[in-house]
């Protein structure tokens, strides 16, 4: 099967990532935002810790399309919503130039970053800042 | 025949690209010394009506020039703005624009630079959907990658009208007159950008050569200046509003 669709969701340092992983016509199926929209938000709504601010969204696909980006859209509607940041790593860069075309990454609350690592050691970072605020107020 | 040729343009839009034509006419006699042409002496002899018809006809394929200039240079325009506003948010990210690319954005701002709708949820989310609605329609993948937010509402707007939807037509016929609206504004606002350039370029000139400053020239230049800049204020507004009206029925149709 090509169009296989993962999401894995864990918890690492308190941060929750969401690994997502599909194969490459799975952009091209019917009604596959609303989909991978409503998994994404599920998964995290399920995993994400009570004090946490911040989300991590893991790409591993080759492939992207608007599909996705409607999908990355809603998740971090609801980030956001609670005054969070969504951090997106392995956003495939062939198709970093439609993501920036539809204004997504300018989004105050929304950051890309080249690798999990990397997207996780900024998520940390918040967290702990938010951390710290919260202790003193 | 005349009656069909004539059917073929509507009022607005020969005034639309007649009026920017006239101006950059007449800003090019004023930029070159010849002042402003006066027509009270022009009576009905051969030779004034030719060159009235010249005229017109000068004017209106300058302005049909202007307005495709116009069109291309907005669409630049919006894209680099975006990459820049992506690029901000995230410089670790997207790539970093070489000397080349600043020179050639800094020319595209002083001649097309609009402001942009600041980035709001309900303005991106404006672009996802109608991204994801021309994609569909059309049946492409990835068209994003090649539209801009110009191109896109531009798109949206001609594959919208498709649906069949109660009241659209009204709708449809409103966002094209403000189309046409800010098409006009915007190829004024070139022409007046032009003329400052030209003027400022000729001040300097005459400044390091001749060693005299043309006090005229300055408030030329400013005039041009401000007249554009204002102009430009004018098509943000003309746009946003268009953007409204046309993701209106996508509202309606809920896609």
């Amino acid at each position: 099967m090509n169009d296989h669709l993962q999401i894995k969701s864990e918890i690492r340092d308190g941060i929750p990532i969401l690994e997502l992983d599909y194969g490459p016509n799975t952009m091209f199926r019917a009604q596959v935002a609303d989909l991978l929209a409503e998994k994404l938000v599920s998964e995290y709504r399920a995993g994400r810790p009570s004090h946490s601010v911040v989300c991590v969204l893991n790409i591993k696909a080759n492939t992207a399309g608007s599909p996705l980006v409607r999908a990355i859209f809603e998740l971090y509607n609801v980030v956001s919503a609670d005054s969070g940041t969504l951090y997106c790593s392995g956003y495939p860069s062939n198709y970093m130039e439609s993501l920036t075309s539809l204004g997504l990454p300018a989004l105050p609350g929304f950051k890309l970053t080249k690798t999990l690592d990397e997207a996780v050691a900024f998520a940390q970072q918040a967290q702990a800042t938010e951390d710290n605020s919260g202790k003193s107020q | 025949m005349i009656e069909k040729l004539v059917g073929r343009f509507s009022l607005a839009d020969v005034l639309s690209q007649l009026a920017p034509g006239f101006v950059a006419l007449i800003a090019l006699r004023v930029l070159f010394g010849a002042g402003v042409p006066d027509t009270v002496g022009l009576g009905f002899s051969p030779g004034s009506l030719s060159l009235a018809l010249t005229t017109l006809v000068g004017a209106y394929s300058i302005g049909l020039f202007l307005l495709e200039w116009v069109s291309f240079g907005t669409r630049l325009f919006f894209s680099l703005r975006m990459k820049h506003l992506a690029l901000n948010a995230n410089p670790l990210i997207i790539r970093r624009h070489q000397l080349w690319d600043w020179l050639g954005w800094t020319m595209l701002a002083l001649l097309h630079g609009m402001p942009l709708p600041r980035m709001r949820r309900s303005f991106v989310e404006a672009q996802v959907m109608m991204s994801e609605f021309n994609e569909n329609t059309s049946h492409t993948f990835e068209s994003s990658r090649f539209c801009s937010p110009w191109d896109r509402l531009e798109l949206f707007r001609k594959l919208v009208s498709r649906a069949c939807l109660k009241g659209a037509d009204e709708v449809l016929t409103c966002a094209a007159d403000i189309h046409a609206r800010l098409l006009f504004v915007l190829s004024l606002s070139l022409v007046f950008a032009l003329a400052a350039i030209a003027g400022a370029v000729q001040f300097a000139v005459a400044a390091v050569r001749e060693h005299r400053v043309d006090v005229q020239m300055i408030l030329l230049i400013a005039t041009a200046a401000a007249g554009s800049l204002m102009m430009r204020a004018v098509a943000a507004r003309y746009w946003e509003m268009e953007l409204m009206l046309v993701c209106s029925l996508a509202e309606r149709r809920r896609i």
